[in-house]
């Protein structure tokens, strides 16, 4: 080994030692934590005593446990679908070109910028019941008011909503860069052979696309999961816990009750739920 | 056959205006509420527009927002900055060299990309807590300037758009690493690096839970944490509530406006 070559892997490790310190002080080394105190009682005062898989048993005998897992599940079932199903339709709208188009694309992709919280703040105000924009709207056109977020009925579907509005944002672009690998040509070969535009959708664009969706759906999946910002924000887990999902359990019990233990155990429980789908994702990506 | 593309066309803009509508139609609204000279206490208010300033200079006056913004600015401009600077110094590493250990390496990335924040925010938010760091900008730096995103980012940016002869040529010509780093390769992917510093942005510009956790003092909060917490007077006043929204949102909308061309082609990247 010559002395040159072992210069340069120093200066190789030099490079990478910023990320690698970072790494270790605040993901590898409190990812360990999380796992170890998830079998502990721990609650911030004293010593954390072992008490095995006691606080996952724990776990599933609370109802409200099951509500936020049931939630967030939910959650997931209203928003990824429409997430995908609008996204991939407005990416055909929008694939052509028009006069405008490029102004109207970048409108579409606007919420997807925009953090969470203050799209919730804005939208818990047009979903008011009495004095918010949608239902006043609502009324104009003789419709009768609809109890956007103070329904339990309605209140996560109202959620979705949101969600679902910045995440077609997203999608969108994702769908467009699909369609614009397939090329033009295949669709005016199915025009000739006389396909209309609906045919070719169906036939050719979906099955085409069927890669991108899915992995788009994970994404989308991984996120849902994830919720908590629309919740805290338009309806602070209610009404009767209807938008309480496991991501506002794990912050009540670590941050609020300062049960460090329990609240580990839900983290383990999500990461396990994201990273399979994380997994999944990656290996979809390198298959294709 | 023109007479159909017409009506084709025609029914292309209508839909093309009703999304716009949607997607833009909650912005203007909060803009509406915003610069409203009258109380608003419901929707129906917001059509005879009374235009006024005075909201926003009320809410600079009377609330802390000030100092909510300085302290957004403070932590996303040093994660936005140390960020996209960390992550390709790896990347580059990761990209175009040869080391014991990359493998290793290379998992260590990918494993902490796949991590949802949960894994980590606890005891993260006691070590911190225990450091004397809560309410301090700190979490915010150790946190957010490691970015395994922006190092896989980066690197693919990298295989593709710096040439390994040009690397190769350097190094025969007698230019040191550090040097070659700085003079050939950060030039050359300076567009993925605004690409990566705009998602960063983006990402920490908005990040609440994060922030609702590690800050616990009024003058901490980050705009999120903020604007989510507005409370009592403040909040019935819907006027407020808005122009403070208003003043969180418009750095990310102005951001959108100069750099959407990077955004999108960042998105696009991710699925590569």
């Amino acid at each position: 080994m010559t002395k040159g070559k072992r210069l340069e892997w120093s200066i190789c490790y030099l490079f990478l030692l910023p990320n690698i310190i970072l790494y270790l002080l605040v993901r590898l080394i409190p990812f360990g934590s999380t796992i170890f105190l998830s079998f502990t009682d721990w609650q911030l005062i004293g010593a954390p005593n072992f008490i095995g898989l006691q606080n996952f048993i724990d776990m599933l005998q609370y109802p409200v446990f099951w509500k936020a897992f049931n939630n967030t599940l939910m959650f997931a079932v209203y928003t990824v679908p429409l997430s995908i199903i609008f996204g991939l339709l407005m990416a055909v709208l929008v694939n052509r070109d028009l006069p405008g188009m490029k102004f109207f694309r970048s409108l579409y992709f606007l919420p997807y910028v925009t953090s969470v919280v203050f799209v919730a703040v804005i939208w818990r105000w047009l979903f008011a019941t009495d004095t918010g924009l949608i239902n006043v709207l609502l009324e104009r056109a003789g419709i009768a008011a609809i109890p956007w977020l103070s329904s339990p009925k309605w209140a996560l579907f109202s959620l979705a909503i949101v969600a679902v509005w910045q995440n077609v944002s997203f999608n969108m672009l994702v769908f467009l860069a699909g369609l614009q690998g397939i090329g033009k040509d295949v669709y005016e070969a199915a025009t000739i052979d006389g396909a209309t535009g609906v045919q070719s959708f169906i036939y050719m664009t979906v099955p085409l696309l069927k890669p991108t969706m899915t992995v788009a759906a994970i994404m989308t999946t991984i996120n849902s999961f994830q919720v908590f910002d629309l919740g805290y924000v338009m309806t602070q887990g209610g009404p009767l816990d209807s938008t309480y999902t496991l991501v506002y359990y794990l912050y009540d019990f670590g941050f609020r009750y300062m049960e460090m233990g329990h609240a580990s155990a839900v983290a383990v429980v999500l990461f396990l739920m994201i990273f399979s789908l994380s997994i999944l994702q990656r290996v979809l990506l390198r298959e294709r | 056959m023109t007479a159909v593309r017409y009506t084709k066309n025609i029914l292309i803009y209508v839909c093309l205006i009703i999304l716009a509508v949607i997607f833009a139609g909650p912005f203007i609204a909060m803009f509406l509420v915003a610069f409203q000279a009258n109380p608003v206490t419901s929707a129906r208010d917001i059509f005879n527009l009374n235009f006024t300033l005075s909201n926003f200079i009320r809410v600079f006056n009377e609330s802390r927002l000030a100092r909510w913004f300085l302290n957004s600015v403070i932590t996303t401009g040093v994660v936005t900055v140390f960020g996209t600077f960390f992550s390709s110094l790896s990347a580059y590493v990761m990209a175009k060299k040869d080391f014991p250990g990359k493998e290793l390496i290379f998992w260590l990335f990918l494993a902490v990309l796949m991590f949802p924040a949960h894994a980590w925010i606890i005891p993260m938010f006691i070590q911190m807590s225990r450091m004397g760091l809560v309410n301090t900008y700190w979490p915010f730096f150790l946190s957010g300037t490691s970015s395994a995103f922006g190092i896989f980012l980066l690197r693919q940016y990298i295989e593709q758009n710096v040439v390994s002869d040009i690397l190769e040529a350097a190094r025969i010509d007698g230019c040191g690493e550090f040097r070659t780093y700085f003079h050939i390769v950060l030039p050359t992917i300076i567009p993925g690096l605004i690409t990566l510093a705009i998602f960063l942005f983006i990402q920490w510009w908005g990040q609440f839970m994060f922030a609702l956790i590690m800050t616990t003092s009024g003058d901490m909060y980050t705009l999120p944490v903020g604007v989510a917490l507005i409370r009592g007077v403040a909040q019935s006043n819907l006027r407020f509530v808005m122009a403070t929204t208003a003043v969180a949102v418009l750095p990310s909308i102005v951001v959108f406006i100069f750099f959407q061309n990077y955004l999108m082609r960042g998105v696009v990247m991710q699925l590569d």
